[in-house]
């Protein structure tokens, strides 16, 4: 038992020895008690050892093909990697990082960047949709309301005349203001005078009808 | 299995960048220690053609995740290739027989006096092998088919080095074992 637990211990020694560089033999002088015993794993090594397969070349290429074939690493997800530290000097909002995260992005956020720029360009096309109806509307609004006015105008030709004085276009010439007054106070006069001759007419038919009323009062109460 | 860690560092963030023949060159380097590693644990040629194929497919598909981190590329290849040893059993449920069984299995075939062929100690070693914890397993692999010091098994394994000298001494006594009680020793 004591002579098992002190090989164990010259084994040990022995594996470190190898490991350090000395040959077997080297070894098994050095531990000449245990000579046979050493002798029995070094059997055991040399049997392990040629246990040593050398697989066939042609599985080597086979792998390959078959791996290269399936080309498991894309070079976006390499650029990207390679570049993290880079992009985290830069920051992760700069204008460059955030291109780059654009090109090199993962292929999910690549589906949901590009279904979010969809929705994007979709809500921009509706609402320039919306903006032309409305102006459309404005658009069509603008003849009809011509059409009114011109409507307006000739129903009142009779008395446009002054009215249309009253618009008068401004040139901008100080003498064309001056008479464009003139003729405004001209027809102001004119209009004024219309009034009052109507008044006039007005105030002589009511005093004939007064003056007929106390006539026929007058006869009643004689009458009496 | 020495390998230049700072070249296979450059040729992994080459890979990163898209380069096809950086992957060449890297599954290259690895195919033979993968290939042995994994056809010594599940002992099927085909089957460890398909493991291998995945485990490049997969460290292809994680390349990004590699960090430097003073890890070796080959820890990374050899952590998926365990991973997937490990799957790999926990889909074939396989009921692990004890070691009195197949020692019991290979006795009855056994006749001393018949001259052993290479072929029935090669499997017979296999089946020892196989039979051993997984840990120990993995060890003796690493170290005796793959020739990796024992800083590169610690490295991979994530235990100390002394650690791992005390697996392949306790893997190593129970082989002996074995293979004396088959009188192949």
């Amino acid at each position: 038992m004591k002579k098992e637990k002190n090989f164990e211990r010259i084994l040990i020694k022995t594996l470190e020895l190898l490991d350090e560089g000395k040959t077997f033999s080297q070894i098994l002088n050095d531990f000449p008690k245990y000579r046979k015993e050493l002798e029995e794993i070094y059997k055991i090594v040399e049997l392990i050892s040629s246990q040593k397969i050398t697989p066939d070349k042609k599985t080597l290429e086979n792998i390959i093909t078959t791996i290269n074939d399936k080309d498991i690493v894309t070079k976006e997800q390499s650029v990207r990697y390679l570049n993290r530290r880079e992009n985290f000097k830069k920051g992760r909002l700069s204008s460059t990082n955030n291109i780059n995260n654009l090109f090199f992005m993962k292929r999910n956020w690549k589906i949901i960047a590009s279904i979010g720029a969809l929705t994007l360009i979709a809500a921009v096309i509706v609402f320039v949709q919306i903006t032309k109806k409305s102006d459309n509307v404005n658009i069509v609004s603008v003849p009809e309301k011509e059409s009114i006015a011109n409507n307006e105008t000739q129903s009142t030709a009779g008395k446009t005349q002054s009215e249309k004085e009253k618009f008068a276009v401004a040139t901008g010439n100080i003498d064309d203001a001056a008479s464009a007054i003139i003729n405004d106070a001209v027809s102001e006069i004119s209009q004024l005078e219309k009034d009052i001759n109507e008044d006039t007419a007005l105030l002589s038919l009511e005093s004939e009808e007064l003056n007929g009323l106390l006539q026929d009062q007058y006869s009643n109460e004689n009458d009496f | 299995m020495k390998e230049n860690t700072e070249n296979l560092k450059f040729l992994i963030e080459s890979v990163k960048k898209g380069d096809k023949n950086a992957f060449n060159i890297l599954y290259k380097t690895y195919f033979t220690p993968l290939f042995r590693y994994i056809y010594l644990r599940i002992n099927s040629k085909t089957e460890t053609e398909d493991l291998v194929q995945e485990v490049f497919l997969r460290v292809l598909k994680n390349i990004n995740k590699f960090e430097d981190r003073n890890k070796s590329p080959l820890n990374y290849f050899f952590t998926i290739a365990r991973n997937l040893i490990i799957d790999y059993w926990k889909k074939k449920k396989e009921i692990s027989i004890n070691n009195e069984e197949i020692l019991k299995a290979i006795h009855n075939n056994f006749n001393p006096h018949q001259i052993i062929q290479e072929k029935e100690i090669n499997e017979i070693i296999k089946k020892s092998i196989k039979n051993l914890p997984t840990d120990q397993q993995e060890v003796i692999i690493l170290k005796f088919i793959n020739d990796m010091t024992n800083k590169e098994i610690a490295n991979l394994m994530d235990r100390s080095e002394e650690a791992v000298r005390q697996l392949q001494c306790r893997a190593l006594k129970k082989l002996r074992q074995t293979l004396k009680e088959l009188k192949i020793l």
